[in-house]
């Protein structure tokens, strides 16, 4: 047998040596990004093997290595390596898609000056994804959760002299600590009530509790006579609705979704990896990964929200004229597709989702990038066109050929047209949403009904941004001898090649796919979660549905295609195009979140801070001052007290005595002794009249 | 040698500050260089005492030694000692002193105006920050307490800025204000609170153990007369445990909770918890007591403000820790939830109130109320986690705050000027500062890696845990503290956005020329703060092993010692 941590150890440890890499040999820019990039095709070597030695093994999870992270009395927190097939799979997306995208960005970034900066930011991304996906503990994941969006912060901003990317990684990093704070929520009650963080120690745990009717029992003695400490069940309600929160944010869902498209603004191949393929997927690692502990309410709410993302973003892609925009919201869209397969219970599906979409969106990406590349290089800078912008693309289907194939490819499975990536995992998920609605209410049927419409608008707005840069005349680019660059072809060959669904099922249809089979069935712990759907009941119970699903979506794409080959063959019927229509104007302002979130939440919180800063300034300062101007008038008044009345009798005593002096010295018979007399006389009655009366 | 390590940490710097005093004031490298060496003695010093510790035992190192005692006659007699102790609840703090202290001097290379007079008076307001952490007799403590406001009056009040008249006599009325609660309880507490061993020698037994038990049963009684008694104030005494109590509450004194001794029907002990409580909040400072802090660091000088943030604020925390709470468990569970409310409301007031800053300096101060907010709400907990936080959270934060009133002081030294808007794309024209500004507002808003996240992860769990297993904490308080690491995401990155990235714009085109990159004094500053943050951020143990040693006994006294109290209350 293998040694697994061996090869989880020098996963890690060739992204570190690749960090710390660059403080050494940074400044000589090709060796360092040559040796990051080498590091990384390493590394996926590394995770390939990975995946089949665990992929041949044992299906449990195992824990490779804990130790002792930090422990204050009763309190403890252990670190750990956990691998299992969820997550060496997960790995080797991740290092397939990393290692693309480093050999991408060799040549698209080789103008950058501060390009060897960039590969240690991306060698510190992939670090943070990989150790959250082999984290064995609760916290952990937390803490690479927030490195990862770090990581983000870092490659949205990447030129941070560009006032929208530092703004852009700002909203990123506020919005997602959103979700980070529900994530934290969630730590809390994890803690308190199941007493640790470690994976399988949760697990243990949570399965010796259960749930019942509206009260939570937690185990406090165990032995022939167990006792239960009775905790509200809305408890565990919150960690779930912690957990959701987090995802909502790291997988941009709705309304937390407003912040991926204005990541936009990083690196295109940035775009491919961190905010198409990896780290918007880690909230629906999350929820794979920690299942047991979503209740039904919280994944009935999870469904719907997954369901109203799809939607939304599918049509908020309709209007947008920029291609990354485009591909953007409908990232947007497909992980509302995962989020709602898990929401239904359809936990494998949505799995499979992600792993697919990583392929053939993170190939979409980088195939705009080259788009984007070429249309930057190959116009009139006079013209200050902008290189992103679709309607200044078109034609490219001869000015770039191959580029074209492959493009197509991640198209076509997007799209979920039969026989690719896509059409597979979708097909899974949509039999898991008509499972559920077929037992459910009314409700469940919008969901699906949402679910089988964003189908349709899915074909659309691909088949617009297909018409608009690869098909019409192409006389611009006509004279342009363009040949791909292996290093940014090479890539999205791959990506493209990688969408086909042979990969995952030697069959057209998806109920055989090894894929599905060997990932098996979520881990469920308390009695009363909904009927989750494995890839046994997705054969048995979904059958009655599935062949009609599948006929189903088929024609809806088919419908889709004729529709878009009517509609966008000529620009001018594009709807988008009329920027006064509301349909165009909701869709193009994404259903106008951003004012709404201007509006709603950003003003207010600022002018709350303000108030609250009035309130500092104007009272509770005011009344420290006032206590101070109080003191100060009543020492005045003392003062006032003292001189009047103290100080004056003082006075009036000497100015008596100056007049018995008067008096005395008007005498005619004064002497100076007749002085002394006088006042030692009455120093002695005075000294009599303190001793004897006082 | 080891026998006057800790007395060194105190008159090494007093003595330095008597040099300056001699050498002629043209002489400004050598007084700078003094400073240095008396500052950096503190770091050698606690950094000796932390390796050569055994954290296993209580109590690392002390120096007793008599003081001076009054024969009161009938009122007994009362014991004052030079008593000064390294334990794992101060030397944390007293690293931190000499960090930041040690960052100060660096920070005030440039000073030439009155350098003599400045230096001397940074040496003494080093010795009395020490002595303060160090001292365990109250008097002694009180003493250096006390005596740190007239350095730091005057250093703000003649090397700070435009209004540092009215902030410098703001920050002594204050703060003196809540000494004089603190001295209340203080005299309170010299008059009641019997040291039972030297009462027992007193009295003339000698042996030692059966004899503490003979003094305690006998003043359990009320057997003894009060002349027979000596008082004195160790807190160490304080928190030993009930077995071995060596300090005895006088029955029927002013501080037994029992029936007569009652204001407005509560306890005379919870009235004079709750004015030790405010004292220290004052320093801390909590909400509302806050207002000293913001006018204070703005007039005040970038080293001055870093030693205010950095260590002088963390005295009120550690004032809880080490009087608060082990003289008066009983009140401090009674009153936990208002103390978590108050954690709750500085978390979000004062982040809220960073939010709204114009001005960098007045920003980082609001955000030290926010983070002392934590302070407390872990404190208020009283679970492991809780509390220990609360004291990472000091330490953390003495070293973020820091490095922020650094960031603030590297951007004034150039332009004088500290107005955000003032600024946008710095990255352009400083790199290596905009790295280290954004490691010390990343480190502030609680990134995982820096210290400051532990803290908070920890007071944050420990708050919510506190429901679980003491029934302190409401669940609600951790979770709308909770909301404060949104806010404080908010304003750490929306002033990064704003001052750092984008095109570069300054207000007068005349800066340009000043904003060059940091010197490399400047950075021997910052870098060594922001390794030691993230170093602290990446092995908690380092410090937790220190400091758990001393909080878990106090927990579990907190409780034990509050049952007693609570039983003889309901005892009557």
């Amino acid at each position: 047998m293998f040694d697994l941590s061996i090869l989880i150890y020098s996963l890690l440890g060739l992204h570190i040596l690749g960090l710390f890499l660059f403080p050494f040999i940074g400044k000589s820019k090709k060796l360092y990004l040559y040796s990051s990039t080498l590091l990384s095709t390493l590394s996926l070597f590394a995770a390939a093997i990975l995946f089949y030695v665990v992929y041949k093994g044992d299906s449990a999870p195992v824990e490779l290595v804990k130790w002792q992270w930090l422990s204050a009395g009763s309190f403890s927190i252990s670190m750990g390596i956990m691998v299992d097939f969820l997550g060496a799979s997960m790995a080797l997306v991740v290092a397939i898609v990393a290692c693309m995208v480093q050999w991408f960005s060799l040549s698209y970034m080789a103008d950058d000056p501060a390009r060897s900066r960039y590969f240690a930011f991306l060698n510190f991304f992939v670090l943070a994804m990989l150790s959250l996906v082999f984290s064995s503990n609760l916290l952990q994941t937390f803490i690479f959760w927030e490195l990862v969006g770090f990581a983000s912060w870092l490659l949205i901003g990447f030129w941070h002299h560009k006032p929208s990317a530092a703004n852009a990684a700002k909203k990123a990093f506020i919005v997602n600590r959103i979700g980070d704070v529900g994530f934290v929520i969630a730590l809390m009650v994890v803690l308190a009530m199941i007493g640790t963080f470690n994976y399988f120690e949760i697990i243990e745990n949570v399965s010796n509790t259960r749930v019942f009717s509206g009260a939570w029992l937690l185990p406090v003695q165990e032995g022939p006579y167990p006792k239960f400490q009775i905790v509200d069940a809305s408890v565990l309600h919150l960690a779930g609705f912690g957990l959701l929160l987090a995802v909502m944010g790291k997988s941009a869902q709705f309304p937390l979704a407003i912040w991926l498209p204005d990541a936009m603004e990083g690196p295109t191949p940035v775009s491919a990896l961190i905010h198409a393929a990896t780290m918007v997927a880690a909230g629906v690692f999350l929820v794979l990964r920690y299942f047991f502990l979503f209740t039904p309410e919280v994944l009935d709410v999870m469904a719907v929200i997954g369901a109203l993302t799809a939607f939304m973003g599918a049509y908020a892609a309709f209007s947008q004229f920029d291609i990354k925009k485009i591909l953007a919201y409908s990232t947007i869209s497909q992980l509302g597709y995962m989020v709602l397969a898990l929401g239904v219970g359809a936990w494998s599906a949505g799995y499979f989702h992600l792993v697919t979409h990583a392929f053939f969106k993170a190939g979409l990406f980088l195939g705009a990038g080259v788009i984007i590349h070429f249309v930057a290089h190959n116009t009139d800078k006079a013209d200050q066109i902008d290189p992103q912008d679709i309607r200044n693309m078109g034609g490219l289907r001869k000015a770039l050929p191959i580029l074209h194939i492959f493009f197509l490819l991640c198209t076509l499975s997007l799209m979920g047209v039969p026989g690719f990536s896509g059409f597979l995992s979708k097909e899974a998920i949509l039999t898991g949403v008509m499972t559920r609605a077929g037992e459910g209410s009314w409700a469940w049927m919008a969901i699906a009904f949402l679910a089988f419409l964003t189908v349709l608008m899915t074909v659309l707005y691909m088949a617009r941004l297909y018409s608009y840069v690869f098909l019409g005349s192409e006389y611009r680019w006509a004279k342009i001898n363009h040949s791909l660059s292996l290093k940014l072809g090479v890539p999205v060959a791959i990506l493209g090649l990688l969408s086909v669904g042979f990969w995952f099922s030697f069959s057209i249809d998806f109920s055989h796919s090894w894929f599905l089979h060997r990932l098996g069935e979520p881990l469920l712990l308390m009695s009363n979660l909904p009927g989750n759907l494995t890839v046994s009941e997705f054969t048995s119970i979904g059958k009655s549905y599935h062949t009609y699903i599948t006929f189903l979506s088929i024609g809806l794409v088919l419908i889709a295609l004729i529709a878009s080959a009517r509609i966008f063959r000529n620009p001018r019927h594009d709807i988008a195009r009329q920027s006064n229509h509301w349909f165009a104007k909701l869709s193009a302002n994404n259903w106008y979140a951003d004012m709404l979130n201007h509006y709603l939440i950003v003003l207010p919180t600022l002018k709350i801070s303000q108030l609250a800063q009035w309130f500092d300034a104007k009272v509770i300062d005011r009344l420290v001052d006032l206590f101070g101007v109080f003191v100060v008038v009543v020492s005045t008044i003392g003062y006032w007290f003292d001189r009047t009345f103290v100080d004056g009798s003082v006075n009036f005593v000497a100015r008596l005595s100056a007049g018995i002096g008067g008096v005395a010295g008007s005498s005619k018979n004064a002497s100076v002794q007749g002085y002394v007399i006088v006042a030692v006389t009455l120093f002695l009655i005075f000294l009599v009249w303190i001793v004897f009366v006082l | 040698m080891s026998q006057f390590l800790l007395s060194s940490i105190i008159f090494l710097p007093l003595f330095l500050a008597l040099v300056i005093l001699v050498i002629p004031a043209k002489n400004q490298a050598l007084q700078r260089i003094l400073a240095l060496l008396g500052t950096g003695w503190i770091i050698i010093a606690s950094v000796i005492i932390w390796l050569t510790a055994d954290t296993q035992a209580g109590i690392y190192l002390y120096e007793l030694a008599p003081w001076f005692s009054l024969d009161l006659n009938t009122l007994g007699t009362l014991k004052f000692d030079y008593f000064i102790l390294a334990d794992g609840l101060n030397l944390p703090l007293l690293l931190l002193t000499g960090i930041s202290l040690t960052a100060g001097v660096l920070a005030s290379w440039k000073v030439r105006e009155k350098s003599k007079a400045y230096f001397a008076l940074y040496l003494l307001l080093a010795a009395s920050i020490a002595g303060c952490f160090l001292s365990m007799d109250f008097l002694l403590f009180f003493l250096f307490f006390e005596f740190m406001l007239l350095p730091m009056y005057f250093l703000i009040g003649i090397w700070g800025g435009p209004r540092r008249s009215y902030a410098s006599i703001k920050f002594f009325l204050y703060t003196l204000f809540g000494s004089i609660l603190i001295l209340i309880v203080m005299v309170a507490m010299y008059g009641n609170v019997v040291d039972v061993d030297a009462s027992a020698a007193k009295i003339g037994l000698t042996e030692s153990q059966t004899n503490i038990e003979y003094v305690n049963k006998g003043l359990a009684n009320g057997d003894f007369e009060k002349k027979d008694l000596v008082f004195a104030n160790h807190f160490v005494n304080l928190n030993t445990s009930l077995n071995e109590q060596s300090t005895q509450v006088l029955a029927g004194g002013l501080l037994d909770g029992n029936v007569e001794n009652r204001f407005m029907g509560r306890p005379l002990r919870y009235w004079a918890f709750l004015l030790l409580l405010i004292g220290f909040l004052i320093k801390l400072p909590a909400v509302p007591f806050h207002t000293w802090l913001p006018d204070a660091h703005v007039e005040a000088s970038t080293p001055i403000s870093i030693v205010l943030a950095a260590i002088l604020l963390k005295i009120g925390g550690y004032g809880l820790f080490r009087i608060v709470y082990p003289a008066f468990p009983d009140a401090a569970l009674h009153y936990a939830w208002w103390v978590g409310l108050l954690g709750v409301i500085a978390i979000i007031y004062g982040a809220m109130n960073a939010l709204a800053q114009k001005d960098l300096k007045k920003l980082v101060a609001y955000s030290s109320v926010s983070h002392m907010g934590f302070v407390l709400l872990g404190l208020a907990s009283f679970t492991s986690e809780g509390l220990n936080g609360a004291y990472y959270q000091l330490f953390s934060h003495g070293l973020i705050s820091a490095m922020l009133f650094m960031v603030a002081g590297v951007i004034y030294d150039r332009t004088h000027d500290r107005l955000i808007e003032n600024y946008a794309g710095l990255a352009s024209l400083m790199p290596k500062f905009a790295v280290l500004a954004s490691i010390a507002f990343f480190a502030s808003l609680g990134l995982p890696g820096f210290s400051g996240f532990i803290a908070e992860i920890m007071v944050l769990l420990g708050a919510f845990h506190s429901n679980s297993v003491n029934s302190l904490l409401p669940m609600w308080m951790a979770i709308v503290a909770a909301l404060g690491l949104i806010l404080a995401a908010a304003y750490c990155l929306w002033t990064l956005q704003r001052m750092f990235f984008g095109e570069v714009f300054l207000r007068k085109e005349i800066w340009r020329l000043e904003m060059v990159d940091l010197s490399r004094r400047e950075m021997i500053i910052l870098v060594p703060l922001a390794l030691l943050t993230l170093v602290f951020g990446i092995f908690p143990s380092l410090l937790l092993s220190v400091t758990e040693g001393a909080i878990e006994p106090l927990i579990k006294q907190v409780f034990e010692n509050a049952a007693m109290f609570n039983a003889k209350l309901d005892g009557q």
